[in-house]
């Protein structure tokens, strides 16, 4: 079952990588182009009717967002995943309501959590988890949490407490060399 | 809320259900229109138990995310301990001896179980038969001693470890379970009684809160939800993970499409819970029960993705694990049942509906928040 | 919808009249499971606060702090772990990791109290009602392994080839093994307690776990010039408290010091700038003995400015340390490597220079100071009736003398008395030799103060160990000496400490040899002192006493190594380099 999807995705997508096999799993990456494309052939003519989950990795370092699309064939059991990277800067990525009532769920998180726009998703920026969220989507890499509670909350007093490997070189002089080593919190 | 509702304000009624109530399964609110006791419009508000689990995992280590997955659900912890474990399996091909897997499915069919004696119970707890309900919750409780006995808590029981499990079985813990089981099905007719014979469940019940069976496939509906409409889908049948494939079973499966049938489907699931249990009691092979893992604080997962399933007192349940081969997870996204349950079903089912039914239809679906906004 | 539907729910009031399932609190109690995970309490007399379950605790639950009466010694901080109660989880992963077992959860999960600030205590210190609860959630580290693991195993050549050559004993790790050995270090730093020169043994330890290992040998060399050599032969102290070594396996420390080094062909090239002269400061510092001791001191003493000169009566720098012990625990030509850093650090060696009282003289109005570390010159006499006859050697010298390139005892029968390093050298050495070998010690095996690796390698390379016997006098025979000795048992020691050997009775055995060699320890030799100096100084039993900077107490003179009291191992000998070096630098001001 597997083979003949991989097969019949390749054959329409040369370009694609695949990133996971197994009996009833598969992951291949495509171009963004060719996303949607996918997504359509593996519902229509693969037999992937449902939408399982939209999920989002940031890649901060590639300064990719990459989406990947989790759709279940119902009667094998079998997931695929379809990968695909979009570009941090005012990231788009087409919206799938239209295919599947689901999406519009995990497109409305991904909007709060990422910045992600879906066009074509009815209810985009319709609140769903945050309310009046002004800073930068939470679930980006970018955003810090415990700078955000500094921020927002104020510096909490910190509790007394000693870092044993710390405590035992400054008991025994560890630093206390000739060519004198700095202790790490020092440097 | 900025939601205008579509018909005449002079004629519906605008009301927040939730989030503090005691029909609401966990803390989300339903923003509803009626049109005297007709819902005409229902929206689903979640974000009152957001607690950033993802964004917390992905500051954590890889074992130290393990007291953090289990508080994704209250009444049925361990198939997230499962997940993750099973995705760090996966991505760092760490090996689970036999007995490991053994137990791992004990626990998961105990904690089943569990929940489903207590989701029995409380659809008819949801109509006002209270009696049901505690019974239910009682009849929960002993398997919850079970639990503390073998993990050494009632509820998170932070038992399942990539390897295999924390601590090998009590002496004599099967006699324990065996016991329990005994005492539970002995009493089970007297809660049938209460419930599915009880002419008030029948007619609250029966064509009530239909799911279309067309509906499962376009939704993605699963677990009692999709089998109270005559789906087949059981991801420990279809997919078999740790030693299901092992064991004999038939998946459970109903044609009333109503809540009726949903609650027949948990009632039957209890009996079925009880004969696996006994079926892994007596195939139990002897064995280690985990693998030495390297130093915990150094422990690098090499990078990959991967999506592990197991199947949940709810449904097929997923999460969704990538690694970039560092200290910490790179993302863990959690995939409950209830995403598409709650939100895009229960907005759907609840058109049409009697305003007295929407616990009532909530509780069948067995919504749980914590699974949308981890 | 059946008739029956409407009676049947009434039958639940069957139930009142059974038995309830609640528990009627307060008057009955509902203890907790055997393995229940409830309130924390630790043995702080087993708890060595190494902080490893600060570390894994994902709440930050657990700080760790100061209590009042432990104090830090070697191998334990003195810190203990206080727990916050509105943080902690009771997830267990603290008890599961504790790498002594200390730390444990009682099935106790009741407590009323007024003040919340009290829900934050240390356990074991702070007392508590359920102190000596016997049951909850133990660590059961022999399920989980999480708190102790075993090491890494190395390549070791088997006792029937070994004994054939003097080829290095011990492979050395590969690249692989080193980096999964170094990442099973919890960087608690206990080790660091231990060493005499306190090396940064976490630090190197994580650079090496990460693949860095120019930085690993730059960190050696912040506070041991000699990181091959120790890498090899040292006495490994840090070992000994390791943390995973209390449930597992401690960190092959040695081992790792070892590997770092063999990665490079040159030291001095890795060091590149961190081995320079510093800028010259016009001071002038005499060091008597090329040994660890003197190097070290050589080499920070260069580092810093000072014009060093060394003088050493051998041919070659390095010490009894590098001659003394055989090519197959530490080949001779890794010196050349070592010694090159000390050349690129600007210290003068003058080689093959007798160390004399003119000499001494001479430093003193030369140099602004002088560092002695002329080490024990003087094997020790064995105080046995016969051993002045020819065929009873010192071992020291014998080992001093290259016996892999001298002549062959094939045949030959070799007895050795002593348990301490240099006896397992000789014996190791004979057997290598083609000798056939019988090893007499006073005490049991246990006792012996050689290296437990060491005795166990002996074991394995048929020398014939005969602990417990006690020399009574040695013979002349018509074909060599006969050595004779009473069988001992052990006695305990009325003023306390080790049980002391007594004979068993009076039966005399004795064996037949060709040679003996006595290994019964070295002694110092003080006599190129003037006499007016050794005045000065505070002489106890042939050492110079020195006071924590190595100072002598005469003039700009300080001392170091054996001919200090100590250890008498080569990191200690490092370590009172180090010592030298603060106290010169500091008096020279």
């Amino acid at each position: 079952m597997i083979d003949k999807v991989k097969k019949e995705l390749e054959i329409r997508f040369p370009l694609l990588k695949l990133v996971r096999e197994q009996h009833n799993y598969l992951h291949v990456k495509v171009e963004r182009v060719s996303a949607m494309d996918a997504i359509v052939m593996a519902k229509t003519t693969l037999g992937f009717t449902t939408l399982q989950l939209i999920s989002t990795i940031d890649r901060l370092e590639e300064d990719v967002f990459q989406i990947t699309w989790i759709l279940e064939n119902y009667d094998l059991c079998t997931i695929l995943l379809i990968s695909s990277n979009y570009p941090r800067e005012n990231c788009i990525v087409p919206s799938l309501s239209q295919i599947w009532p689901t999406a519009s769920a995990f497109e409305r998180e991904i909007f709060e959590m990422f910045g992600i726009s879906f066009p074509g998703n009815p209810r985009e920026g319709e609140d769903f988890l945050l309310e009046d969220w002004k800073d930068t989507p939470p679930m980006r890499r970018d955003f810090e949490t415990e700078e955000y509670s500094m921020r927002v909350y104020g510096e909490r007093q910190p509790r007394e407490h000693l870092d044993p490997r710390q405590y035992i070189g400054d008991i025994v002089g560890e630093w206390n060399t000739p060519m004198g080593r700095k202790r790490e919190e020092e440097k | 809320m900025g939601v205008n509702p579509a018909t005449d304000p002079k004629k519906t009624t605008h009301l927040f259900f939730g989030p503090q109530h005691p029909g609401v399964t966990g803390n989300m609110s339903i923003e509803m229109w009626f049109d005297g006791d007709q819902i005409t419009k229902a929206i689903t508000h979640v974000g009152y138990l957001h607690r950033g689990f993802e964004k917390l995992m992905e500051k954590r280590l890889w074992i130290q995310n393990f007291p953090l997955v289990c508080r994704i659900c209250v009444p049925e912890p361990d198939i997230n301990e499962e997940c993750y474990a099973l995705a760090i399996e996966e991505l760092t091909g760490i090996e689970v001896p036999e007995r490991a897997k053994w137990i791992r499915t004990l626990v998961l069919e105990l904690a089943r179980f569990a929940v489903n004696l207590m989701a029995f119970g409380g659809q008819a707890g949801t109509l006002g038969l209270g009696t049901a309900a505690m019974w239910g919750i009682t009849f929960r409780d002993f398997v919850l001693d079970l639990f503390e006995e073998l993990t050494g808590a009632r509820i998170y029981h932070i038992y399942i470890q990539p390897g295999g499990v924390r601590r090998d079985l009590p002496p004599g813990f099967e006699n324990r379970i065996e016991e329990v089981l005994t005492k539970i099905e002995e009493r089970l007719p007297e809660l049938d009684r209460l419930v599915l014979n009880n002419a008030i469940f029948k007619l609250r019940t029966q064509n009530v809160g239909v799911v279309k069976p067309e509906w499962i496939k376009e939704y993605g509906l699963v677990g009692p939800v999709a089998r109270g409409s005559g789906s087949v889908r059981d991801v420990r049948k279809d997919a078999p993970y740790e030693i299901y494939n092992k064991l004999d079973f038939d998946v459970v499966t109903e044609t009333g499409n109503d809540i009726y049938a949903r609650a027949l489907v948990r009632r039957r699931e209890i009996d079925l819970s009880i004969s696996l249990i006994r079926q892994i009691l007596s195939g139990m092979p002897e064995g280690p029960v985990a693998t030495k893992l390297p130093n915990l604080t150094e422990w690098r997962v090499p990078a990959g993705e991967y999506y592990s399933r197991v199947e949940s007192s709810r449904g097929e349940y997923g999460y969704y694990v990538v690694s970039d081969g560092s200290l910490k997870p790179r993302r863990v996204h959690v995939r409950g049942p209830s995403y598409v349950h709650a939100v895009p079903l229960l907005e759907r089912m609840l058109v049409g509906a009697n305003i007295a039914d929407v616990s009532n239809i909530m509780v069948s679906l067995t919504t749980c928040p914590p699974e949308i906004e981890r | 919808m059946k008739f029956t539907d409407v009676i049947s729910p009434f039958l639940a009031w069957s139930r009142a009249a059974k038995k309830v399932d609640t528990i009627p609190y307060p008057n009955q109690q509902n203890p907790g499971a055997d393995r229940y995970r409830g309130f924390h309490i630790n043995d702080t007399s087993k708890c060595i606060g190494c902080g490893r379950c600060e570390v894994i605790c994902e709440n930050k639950a657990i700080d760790m702090v100061k209590v009042d009466g432990v104090e830090p010694t070697k191998g334990d901080s003195g810190l203990r772990p206080k727990v916050d109660y509105g943080r902690c989880c009771w997830c267990a992963l603290c008890i599961d990791v504790c790498s002594t077992g200390s730390l444990s959860l009682t099935n106790k999960y009741s407590w009323v109290t007024e003040n919340p600030d009290t829900c934050v205590y240390t356990p074991g210190v702070d007392q508590k009602a359920w102190d000596s609860e016997e049951k909850g959630f133990r660590q059961e580290n022999d399920v989980l392994g999480w708190a102790g693991s075993p090491r890494e195993q190395m390549e070791i050549e088997t006792p029937e080839k070994r004994i054939e050559n003097f080829d290095e004993v011990v492979k050395g790790y590969t690249v692989d093994q080193a980096m999964e050995e170094a990442a099973r270090c919890i960087q608690c730093g206990l080790c660091i307690s231990a060493c005499p020169a306190h090396m940064h043994i976490p630090d190197y330890l994580k650079a090496i776990a990460e693949g860095r290992f120019v930085d690993a040998v730059k960190l050696f060399y912040d506070n041991n010039p000699l990181p091959e050599m120790c890498g090899k032969v040292c006495t490994r102290e840090c070992e000994t408290v390791c943390a995973m070594g209390y449930q597992g396996e401690s960190i092959a420390i040695r081992w790792l010091k070892r590997f770092a080094c063999e990665q490079f062909e040159s030291l001095a090239d890795v060091l590149a700038l961190e081995a320079q002269p510093g800028e010259p400061n016009g001071k002038k510092v005499a060091v008597v003995g090329a040994g660890p001791s003197g190097l070290s001191a050589a080499y920070y003493l260069s580092r810093k400015g000072y014009e060093v000169h060394v003088y050493d009566r051998l041919e070659k720098g390095g010490g009894v340390s590098w001659y003394a012990i055989p090519e197959y625990r530490l080949p001779a030509d890794g010196i050349t490597k070592q010694m090159e850093v000390f050349e690129q650090t600007g210290v003068i060696f003058n080689y093959g220079r007798d160390i004399t009282a003119e000499l001494l003289a001479d430093m003193e109005n030369r140099f602004d100071a002088v560092y002695l570390a002329v080490g024990l010159q003087k094997p020790s006499d064995a105080r046995i009736k016969g051993e002045d006859i020819p065929e009873v050697k010192p071992a020291f010298d014998f080992l001093m003398n290259s016996p892999d390139k001298g002549e062959m005892l094939t045949g030959k029968k070799v007895i050795v008395i002593g348990g301490g390093n240099v006896a397992m050298d000789t014996a190791r050495t004979c057997v290598r030799l083609g000798a056939d070998v019988v090893l007499s010690y006073r005490r049991r095996v246990q006792d012996m103060p050689a290296d437990d690796e060491e005795i166990h390698e002996a074991m394995e390379e048929t020398i014939d160990f005969r602990p417990k016997t006690i020399p009574i006098r040695i013979e002349r025979t018509e074909s060599g000496i006969r050595y004779l000795y009473h069988e001992a048992k052990m006695v305990d020691n009325p003023k306390g400490g080790r049980p002391l050997p007594k004979p068993k009775d009076d039966v005399e055995h004795a064996v037949d040899a060709d040679i003996l060699f006595s290994a019964i320890g070295q002694t110092s030799d003080i006599e190129f002192i003037p006499e007016s100096m050794q005045k000065e100084m505070k002489l106890k039993w042939g050492r110079i006493i020195v006071n924590d900077n190595q100072y002598t107490g005469y003039k700009n003179f300080f001392a170091g190594g054996d001919i200090t009291p100590g250890e008498g191992d080569a990191i200690t000998a490092i370590a009172d380099g180090l010592r030298a070096v603060k106290g010169i630098i500091d008096r020279l001001k």
